[in-house]
């Protein structure tokens, strides 16, 4: 530990502490997850196992870079690529304004970054700004592996209790247990949206109920015809018949009509109409892309 | 049974790898470990995970969904939902994105050109596209299988294990035999999941393969091994304590979590690797197999872990010839064809031999020391196919035969 030195500490996460230190040899700045291994636990948090175990295989520019896993003592440390914000905090910057060739940058490299993930079968499991890093390149970084898991096909049950509430399609508020990569669309379908504009998220429920509420209230109320098999989810209970009346127009005023497009393919109540990430980065909406960004 | 309890004894230097097989031991352990017991129940009258999962795919379990949440309830667990960021005070501006000349919008269209095409290729070649009926059904992920199974083929050259490795330990394979023996029981005790028990062998192997590991410590790698498999698989993963419990105290918690460790590190942390019940399952799908030879390829790979002799196969070569002696033995008449061919990536003279070799496993099997799979594959839930009738045709001996 004597390589590196504490700068601030920056965040704590599922299972650790997050520091920022400088490498007193390159001068690197890197950002350090610790996780302490107490003497009476249950070992290596098997979330940080899962996190350490997908990130060595995810090498990608838009997958935050697992450096190096130190272990000493008591302690294992998680040595990352530092980035200079996230999401959230460059919303926070923003003062309600974003340029929208930065929206349409953001939401490309948050689709590349997933389609890598789901083609080496891995879910993220907990999208939302909070998790998305932002360097000073204007570069994005999926980050934040905790809840990841690699899944087999055909997929079996998970776990219901993944994504934080306002990024967790209704699939899984209903309480599923089989799901797939469209769980991960969901939510950056929701960020897409927040991040047209420049911050407010698309739906802040407090419960489960109330989530569920804003969803349908916006989408309209999905019925056995829209998707087939809603009413046997486990959590399932019928909500009153919402017609979707509010055009996105007006939720995403500052998304173009290809944006509002994009949108309305990823916010999908049943979960097999949901657009991947790959149909996602094919879509005209970044026809206009930069070259250079889509090259990268 | 005796014999083969003192005969562990003396090998491994220690009592307890024969103990699951007294009836003791269930008196003890329903008192014990309740959590597990309740596990137990639950699960069984609900009859989950069963011989074939679900290869259909039908949404199920809502039932099994509840049961689950009861049994967490009752263990008292909760997840903490909250999750980390790296993030960052400084506060910098991003620059926004240059903007230049647009080359020509793609259509959503392409997509399905691209897969029809895909499509088109393939069957031209005489193959079956297997995944086309299933863009419905995203619990199969269509659209990222091919290049799934793509990455896992690579992923397992990359991590093979040296097929030597035993010359340099002071163990043999037969001590391997039952430690791992031991570990099917073990496995079926806890109620894990398939994956888990294939990847726990995994485990032990790799790291047998980068670390001479002496007699008394043997058992305690195999429990870590499966410590950490099942907290990479598992939903709940058994407690440390629990392994305490089933090696009957010959290790401490403290022994098996600086074991843990010293496994990840020595692994680097790479446990990704694929697992032959995941190329099963694809070869199943292609062969458009019924649930009996699923559940006979699933036997047989499962024989194959014990025996050292087979570490050098990579899975999807397991897998690939674990189903085509099934096919062989349940139906004669199908062959393998061009889209086995080519989902499984091996020709049948390709899996000749290896199928030769688990011919003779199998008839062997009934006369073994090792019983734990064969006992497992006895039960109903695996469609007791471990006694079933074919398994006592001629098929298997003149296989096997050809090997003399």
């Amino acid at each position: 530990m004597q390589k590196f030195e504490r700068l601030e500490k920056i965040g704590e996460g599922t299972y650790g502490t997050v520091f920022k230190a400088k490498n007193k040899e390159t001068q690197e700045i890197v950002a350090l997850k610790r996780v302490r291994l107490d003497d009476d636990d249950e070992g290596v948090p098997s979330s940080a196992l899962r996190e350490i175990c997908l990130l060595k295989e995810l090498k990608h520019r838009n997958i935050v870079h697992l450096h190096d896993v130190l272990h000493c003592n008591r302690r294992l440390t998680l040595v990352f690529e530092c980035c200079d914000q996230d999401l959230k905090k460059y919303f926070d910057a923003c003062n309600g304004e974003i340029d929208p060739d930065v929206v349409k940058s953001f939401m490309f490299q948050l689709l590349r970054g997933l389609a890598f993930c789901h083609s080496q079968n891995i879910l993220h499991r907990d999208l939302k700004p909070q998790n998305l890093l932002i360097n000073k390149n204007g570069e994005l970084k999926l980050a934040d592996f905790g809840l990841a898991r690699a899944f087999g096909i055909p997929v079996r049950c998970f776990s219901a209790e993944v994504v934080t509430l306002w990024y967790r399609p209704p699939d899984v508020l209903f309480g599923a247990r089989i799901y797939t990569t469209s769980i991960d669309m969901w939510s950056a379908g929701c960020i897409f949206a927040e991040m047209a504009n420049a911050g407010r998220p698309l739906f802040p429920g407090n419960d489960v109920d109330d989530q569920l509420k804003r969803i349908f209230k916006l989408l309209g109320t999905p019925t056995e015809e829209t998707w087939p098999g809603i009413s046997k989810l486990p959590d399932f209970k019928p909500y009153p018949i919402c017609h979707a009346s509010t055009p996105l127009s007006t939720v995403v005023p500052g998304l173009s009509a290809k944006g509002r497009d994009l949108l309305q393919r990823l916010l999908v109540c049943n979960p097999s109409l949901r657009l991947s990430a790959e149909e996602g980065l094919i879509h005209s909406y970044f026809a206009d892309l930069n070259p250079a960004l889509k090259a990268m | 049974m005796s014999l083969r309890v003192r005969g562990t004894t003396n090998i491994l230097g220690t009592a307890k790898l024969g103990m699951l097989n007294s009836e003791n031991t269930d008196a003890r352990m329903n008192g014990k470990m309740v959590t597990r017991a309740t596990t137990k129940t639950i699960k069984s009258t609900l009859g989950t995970r069963g011989a074939l999962e679900n290869i259909s795919n039908v949404a199920k379990n809502n039932v099994q969904a509840a049961a689950k949440k009861e049994i967490k309830q009752k263990r008292g667990m909760t997840k903490s939902k909250a999750t980390s960021s790296l993030q960052s005070v400084i506060g910098l501006h991003v620059e926004p994105v240059e903007k230049v000349q647009s080359p020509e919008p793609m259509d959503m269209s392409e997509v399905s050109n691209a897969l029809e095409a895909f499509s088109q290729n393939i069957l031209e070649m005489g193959v079956d596209d297997i995944d086309k009926d299933d863009h419905e059904n995203p619990q199969l992920c269509s659209e990222y299988v091919n290049d799934i199974y793509h990455y896992m083929r690579h992923l397992e050259r990359e991590f093979k294990v040296r097929s030597d490795y035993m010359a340099m330990q002071e163990i043999t394979d037969r001590m391997r035999t039952i430690l791992i023996d031991w570990l099917v029981q073990v496995h079926l005790r806890f109620h894990l999941l398939q994956e888990t028990l294939f990847l726990t062998i995994q485990i032990l192997d790799r790291y047998l393969e980068v670390q001479a590991v002496s007699k008394t410590k043997l058992q305690l790698v195999g429990v870590t091994s499966m410590l950490i498999a099942a907290k990479y698989e598992e939903m709940y993963p058994p407690e440390i304590g629990d392994f305490v419990y089933i090696t009957d105290n010959a290790y401490s918690k403290a022994q098996i979590r600086a074991m843990e460790c010293n496994i990840l590190r020595k692994l680097d942390f790479n446990l990704g690797k694929p697992l032959c019940i995941h190329f099963l399952r694809r070869c199943s799908k292609a062969g458009g197999v019924d649930g009996h030879k699923h559940t006979l390829s699933k036997y047989i790979m499962e024989l194959t872990l014990p025996e050292y002799s087979f570490v050098k196969y990579d899975p999807s070569e397991i897998a690939a010839a674990a189903l085509c002696l099934s096919t062989k033995i349940l139906d004669e008449d199908m062959e393998w064809n061009k889209t086995l061919v080519h989902y499984s990536a091996y020709s049948e003279g390709h899996l000749a031999p290896i199928v030769q070799k688990m011919a003779v496993l199998l008839n062997n099997a009934p006369k073994s020391k090792f019983q734990a799979v064969r006992k497992k594959y006895a039960s109903s839930k695996f469609m007791s196919i471990s006694s079933s009738q074919e398994l006592k045709s001629s098929v298997i001996t003149d296989l096997a035969d050809e090997n003399c």
